[in-house]
């Protein structure tokens, strides 16, 4: 199974019954396809794409169907977004979707997976519960394209702080940019990630310089990949889940070596499928440090997350790191925004 | 929806954040966007320098001075950065100011580092007009691609640099698939009396320009300038991130018809025109310790051989004898001229390796930041090893206390140079 399955990955939300049994029966999911065999892989033309293959809550391929709007000269793929409502679809799965598609599928309340390999993986690990939950988590703590404001706080043992304010913005599943305000020190410094590739830009130096994720931009306990953090789900696989009365425990592994962090274990509540803690580890175990998420608040138009990430780490005893969040909007950027190019003109977007 | 947000955000920052035991506040007025900008930092450096009365440089430029083996000099900088924005236009200016008070006395000057107009019509196009940076290659010590760029000091490689007036456009593009981003940067270089007049022959427009791919997730930089004021040079780079702790980047430039000159010991002025191939290859490495190791390799292919730099070392020693018999220092004042000068670049010779190790953080110290980097000349076998304390814990204050050793034979590039160490405490406040 090639790393990049789940590589560019867009939900905008899945169904909660998909984390409970008694309402896995509603799921029904159509895979974009260019022939009938589910063996093959997902189609990149989510409204042009010549057949739908659609699936149970099992897995089971159900039923064939071809797309009547393959060849449409206009809005396709409004219609086929509509034609798929019509059939009791709740998850479309495709390479790619064009915007009034998307507009479509918000409309029928369908949710939509943006996925690349073949079609009977994805299938696979879509239906996974513990996937399932991650892919939601994802969502709850932030939409697809937005911009916020975060203040990040380096906190002393003995009481003395320091602190970074940045401006955030991301696209999609792999694209995130960050812009430092404050301190003075720091402004107009910006990191670019890309998938695994992250640069960072000094003014004074004056041209980007790759970083890797474990170095730090900011001292203390947060490391690069902390700042330019990736949807969970776009760079592990849960391995185990398990649960009590409250909680979910789901046991995280990178999908690649280039992930910062080689597992996770994490603790969601039940109820709002939000993160309630988070241990970083290493191949062997090792803690690395304790992500707690506190304040959930709501930010408006549906973003309802914790506001407050607090971090320690045995490496660093008795130091801790907080991240508090502010102005979490949905935004849609273009991806020329993402590039070594654009990094010194990040502040342009500040509106 | 948005007013919802900012004012749910307003009512729960105004009263602070009550968390557990501790309280945290985020002002929205910290990230109120205005139109001007005005930063920048004032820094104080004394610096105390270790002479080395034998070496040839110290005889060439301090010949008619006291003998001394300590000396004392001070700067205070300040960099002015201030921009405007309005819509998709932004008007920015860099000036520098160095104040200096050395054996000579008392100095100062200001430099227009950067000053110019960008308009950005578009996410995927820009251009702009004035005096800039451009910052060309990937390399951290060297950068042989850098065709448009003042060199860098390898001592200080993050150091602001006074740019060049150009014209320059930007074309982005970004795809899905292996080739992420492509990206064109043309420039034009006006080099006239008054306008970059010491970047090369006068009296001529150069064109120049950076294509970017990142491909396979790595960044890589086609590169070029036409003939001009300098004669026509190609170049290209890379960089590309192997693990998560593991960076390769390199470079490689062509220059056409570069034209060395040198002279020997009897001061006898000669050229040799020919093709000059220079490259770098580098890597950065972070240990699971959080040491950062910096480690290049530059071929310079336009640089002097040990043999043309022992017959300048010699030529030195010919005037300095010269100087001290009969009180003529028409020798080394030819000397100091010689080549036009490209005899005191930083690195003038041929192969260097260039290696730092900074180590994060130790002894749990935040924002500490302890290095060593060494330059080792390959040739000559001379070097130079610089330890360095770093600390930025105290909000916009960088203090900075660097030394460097120059260790090496007679007749070494750093066995000659004026200095046998020095140190320097850099106080530094942003504002």
């Amino acid at each position: 199974m090639k790393n990049t399955l789940f590589s560019t990955l867009v939900v905008l939300s899945l169904v909660p019954a998909v984390a409970h049994a008694a309402q896995k029966d509603a799921v029904k999911i159509a895979v974009a396809s260019n022939s009938k065999d589910a063996a093959s892989s997902i189609s990149d033309k989510a409204g042009k794409c010549p057949y739908y293959l659609m699936f149970d809550s099992t897995g089971q391929l159900i039923e064939v169907v071809e797309n009547p709007y393959e060849n449409a000269q206009r809005g396709a793929g409004q219609q086929t977004a509509d034609f798929l409502a019509n059939k009791g679809v709740t998850l479309i799965i495709a390479g790619d979707f064009g915007e009034k598609m998307i507009g479509a599928m918000r409309g029928n309340s369908t949710d939509y997976l943006q996925l690349q390999g073949t079609i009977d993986d994805a299938v696979k690990k879509v239906l996974s519960p513990g996937n399932q939950i991650l892919l939601k988590l994802d969502r709850n703590l932030s939409p697809e394209s937005y911009e916020s404001y975060r203040k990040l706080i380096n906190i002393e043992p003995d009481g003395r702080r320091k602190e970074f304010i940045l401006f955030v913005i991301k696209k999609g599943s792999e694209k995130v940019g960050v812009l430092f305000l404050a301190p003075a020190s720091e402004k107009g410094r910006s990191a670019l990630r890309l998938g695994d590739n992250m640069w960072l830009y000094i003014p004074n130096v004056g041209k980007p310089i790759r970083i890797t994720s474990l170095q730090s931009a900011v001292g203390g306990i947060f490391n690069n990949s902390d700042i330019l953090r990736l949807d969970y789900a776009k760079e592990y696989n849960v391995q185990q889940t398990e649960e009590n009365d409250k909680e979910y425990v789901l046991h995280l592994k990178a999908k690649t070596k280039t992930v910062a962090y080689d597992k996770l274990k994490m603790w969601v509540d039940k109820d709002t499928i939000l993160p309630i803690r988070i241990e970083c580890l290493t191949e062997a175990s090792m803690l690395i440090k304790t992500i707690y998420f506190k304040q959930t608040k709501d930010f408006g138009d549906k973003i309802v997350r914790p506001s407050v990430i607090e971090t320690d780490s045995p490496l660093y005893k008795g130091y801790k790191s907080v991240i508090i969040f502010a102005k979490i909007q949905k935004r849609t950027f273009e991806d020329e925004v993402f590039t070594l190019t654009f990094m010194p003109n990040l502040e342009t977007l500040r509106q | 929806m948005r007013l919802c947000a900012a004012l749910a955000v307003l009512l729960t920052i105004s009263h602070g954040m009550a968390l557990g035991e501790e309280e945290y506040s985020f002002d929205l007025s910290e990230i109120e966007k205005k139109p001007w900008h005005i930063g920048g930092y004032v820094e104080l450096r004394p610096v105390l320098f270790g002479l080395d009365t034998n070496a040839a440089l110290h005889k060439l430029r301090l010949y008619d001075h006291d003998k001394e083996n300590v000396r004392e000099e001070y700067n205070l900088t300040a960099l002015l950065d201030g921009s405007y924005s309005k819509d998709d236009t932004e008007f920015r200016g860099v000036v520098n100011t160095d104040l200096m008070k050395s054996y000579r006395g008392w100095s100062e000057e200001t430099t227009l580092y950067e000053g110019y107009m960008s308009s950005r019509p578009s996410s995927t196009f820009n251009f702009g007009i004035g005096k800039k940076t451009l910052k060309w290659g990937k390399g951290y010590a060297w950068n042989p691609v850098a065709f448009l760029d003042r060199p860098k000091d390898p001592d200080d490689p993050e150091l602001a640099r006074e740019g060049f007036v150009v014209t320059s456009a930007d074309y982005i593009r970004s795809f899905d698939g292996p080739l992420k981003t492509f990206s064109f940067t043309p420039v034009l270089m006006p080099v006239y009396e008054h306008i970059n007049d010491d970047f090369g022959i006068n009296n001529r427009l150069n064109f120049a320009g950076k294509i970017y791919f990142l491909l396979y997730d790595t960044d890589i930089d086609l590169i070029f300038l036409a003939s001009g004021s300098k004669t026509s040079r190609y170049g290209m780079d890379f960089s590309r991130n192997i693990t998560s702790n593991f960076e390769v980047h390199g470079e490689l430039a062509f220059v056409n018809d570069y034209q060395k000159r040198f002279i020997n010991s009897d001061g006898a002025l000669f050229s040799d025109k020919y093709d000059a191939t220079s490259y770098l290859l580098g890597l950065r490495y972070l240990t699971k310790s959080e040491t950062t190791y910096i480690f290049e390799y530059f071929h310079n292919a336009t640089g002097f051989a040990e043999s043309e730099m022992t017959d300048y070392f010699s030529f030195i020693e010919r005037g300095y004898d010269t100087y001290l018999t009969s009180g003529d220092d028409s020798i080394l004042r030819k000397a100091s001229n010689a080549a036009g000068g490209s005899y005191n670049r930083r690195n003038p010779m041929r192969d260097y390796l260039y290696l730092r190790a900074s180590q994060k953080e130790p002894f749990d110290i935040l924002y500490f930041t302890p290095s060593l980097t060494g330059i080792f000349n390959t040739a000559d076998r001379s070097f130079s090893i610089g330890p360095e304390l770093l600390y930025t814990g105290v909000k916009n204050l960088e203090l900075r206390l660097k030394t460097i050793f120059l260790v090496g034979d007679s007749d070494t590039e750093f066995g000659e140079k004026q200095n046998n160490c020095r140190a320097e405490l850099r106080v530094r406040y942003y504002f």
